[in-house]
């Protein structure tokens, strides 16, 4: 099955829950973990392995064979991003507007588009026992993040028993691009306004996308009840409230996985894995 | 008028609770944005009364017009997104997968795909309640094209600030390095980051660096929850040396923080006077740093 981790605000412990989940399953099993959050990837830091390959990806953009444009401008006209401008002898491409439709390689009546590639970032690979780790890793000043995400996603095999995604923050397309096809999806929210506001814009994009998700409520404190009221009335599950504490707050900080560090936290990291199996065999 | 962005690389630094309290700080001077349009949290902290609401449509969307369809499957071909999909006898548009290239209309030898104009999100001039002038915006529920949402907002916020004769403009940023951040920071006069003393947030640090000087923007940082790893806080000291970022602020860890957005509170209003002095020592270098134009 594929497990996503996301949320809609940044830091709410998405990063510590992948992690921890999937250093207890490789305890036991083999597990595959994609690291989505291709501008700013952090799954990394926790699992001190060095990468074993590093993958250019690329995507498409155009590549002009300048003896065959007869300057027509229809590929101008049928570009939706404007990253094509014509002048009397000359056409201009803006690789950085592209966004790799094809369109214009397809509708160019001269043949005078060619495919071409540019890069957009890598995927590194790091094995260890269990464990595999894909991570994606935007290129700077690069902007096509989904499709990074899509290349990442590509590579497990079908055939895998457990993938986790860990998702990149918010409700727009790439935290969309990441969840859209999996099996299940925990959202991770913690317990303030921000972390509430936000939580319902991901709850309001899972029931768009109408795939199967529960929360998990983290940085919970006990006089804060308005995350588990939320739930309720919403009639979805809390599989599990992680409490706000400095001292998990410094394992992390270190970059440290918090099952490993403190042994007592496995059973409540179990719990989730238990939880989330279960739901799974029930919608499947 | 000097536009201020606040940026953090990883999310969840305390980026919005600091861009609240300068807020505040910079009172009537300043215009307010909210760039973080897909998980917007600022009006949170200074409940904006909205003025002015506009449907704000970022791309297109194909229709499909069933009638007319020969059911050749070329539009789903020529698709790279793999949004045009067969089912029940039909061709479908998945809008969430769609970017909006239109190439599916090219292609239709029947001419029966044709592109409408996509409604996005909402984009929104308020008033805070520090009485400023405030561009925010709401992302609709799954949409793409953020990054244009982006360039609205901050736009919008301009033009208030050149209207109402403000010297500055202050920009809540979203997290990340790329497309929505791209678009927040580009020509900004000064990008403030707010990071915080965790190994994560000293790796995405570097790359929000790079960014920046990519773009050739200049910075100052901020280290919030200084005292959470001494190895994280020595890194982040060494990277802004190294980069010519000058160091303005450090907050220790403080449940201050969650305590003021459970309370709807600014940092100012939260009765510290460690907190409420490194603020405004914080907002002054800001102001005095460098001209104001």
């Amino acid at each position: 099955m594929t497990l996503a981790v996301a949320s809609g605000k940044g830091g709410t412990g998405k990063t510590l829950l992948a992690t921890s989940l999937a250093y207890l399953v490789g305890m036991e099993r083999a597990v595959t973990l994609l690291d989505l959050d291709v501008e700013e990837p952090n799954d990394h830091l926790f699992f001190t392995i060095p990468p074993s390959s590093s993958e250019v990806v690329s995507s498409m953009i155009p590549r002009i064979e300048e003896d065959y444009c007869t300057h027509c401008g229809i590929c101008q006209k049928v570009c939706a991003y404007h990253a094509l401008l014509v002048f009397p002898g000359k056409l201009l491409l803006f690789p950085e507007l592209c966004k790799g439709c094809n369109g214009c390689v397809a509708l160019c009546p001269q043949g005078a588009l060619q495919p071409g590639s540019k890069d957009i970032g890598v995927v590194e690979k790091r094995t260890k026992g269990n464990l595999t780790l894909f991570t994606g890793r935007l290129h700077i000043g690069a902007t096509d993040a989904p499709a990074l995400i899509r290349a990442v996603k590509a590579r497990p095999g079908r055939d895998e028993e457990l993938v986790i995604l860990d998702a990149p923050p918010g409700t727009a397309c790439p935290a969309v691009e990441a969840v859209r096809d999996a099996d299940f999806t925990v959202l991770v929210a913690e317990s303030t306004p921000f972390g509430l506001h936000d939580l319902d814009l991901m709850v309001q994009t899972m029931r768009t996308i109408g795939h199967p998700f529960a929360v998990v409520v983290n940085k919970a404190v006990p006089d804060d009840d308005t995350l588990r009221a939320y739930c309720r009335t919403e009639g979805i599950d809390v599989l599990m409230e992680i409490p706000y504490s400095r001292d998990i707050a410094q394992v992390c900080a270190a970059g440290e996985i918090l099952p490993r560090v403190r042994p007592d936290t496995i059973p409540m990291f179990q719990r989730i894995l238990d939880a989330v199996a279960q739901r799974h065999q029930v919608t499947a | 008028m000097k536009q201020i962005i606040v940026m953090s690389g990883k999310g969840g630094t305390g980026k919005t609770t600091i861009t609240a309290a300068l807020s505040q700080c910079a009172g009537s001077d300043a215009v307010v944005a909210d760039c973080d349009v897909d998980a917007a949290n600022l009006h949170l902290l200074l409940e904006p009364r909205i003025e002015e609401e506009d449907r704000f449509f970022g791309g297109q969307l194909p229709m499909i017009d069933s009638r007319g369809c020969g059911m050749c499957g070329l539009c789903a071909n020529a698709c790279a997104w793999t949004a045009i999909q067969y089912r029940d006898g039909g061709y479908y548009v998945d809008p969430l997968a769609c970017e909006g290239c239109g190439i599916c209309s090219h292609v239709c030898p029947e001419g029966r795909i044709t592109m409408h104009p996509r409604m996005t999100g909402m984009s929104y001039v308020s008033r805070s309640r520090f009485g400023q002038p405030m561009a925010h915006a709401r992302l609709s529920i799954g949409q793409e094209n953020s990054g244009k949402l982006v360039a609205r907002v901050r736009q919008r916020a301009v033009e208030l600030a050149k209207e109402r004769a403000k010297d500055f403009v202050i920009v809540d940023g979203p997290p990340g390095i790329g497309c929505p951040a791209i678009s927040a920071v580009s020509g900004a006069d000064h990008v403030l980051i707010v990071t915080e003393a965790t190994q994560a947030a000293t790796h995405d640090l570097l790359r929000l660096v790079e960014l920046l000087e990519h773009f050739g923007l200049p910075a100052s940082c901020v280290i919030n929850k200084a005292d959470l790893d001494a190895d994280a806080h020595d890194a982040i000291e060494d990277l802004c040396r190294e980069h010519g970022i000058p160091m303005l602020a450090a907050f220790p860890w403080s449940d201050i923080f969650p305590a003021s957005i459970r309370q709807g509170r600014t940092l100012l209003e939260m009765d510290n006077k460690n907190i409420k002095s490194v603020i405004e020592s914080l907002w002054n270098s800001l102001r005095t740093n460098g001209d104001v134009t």
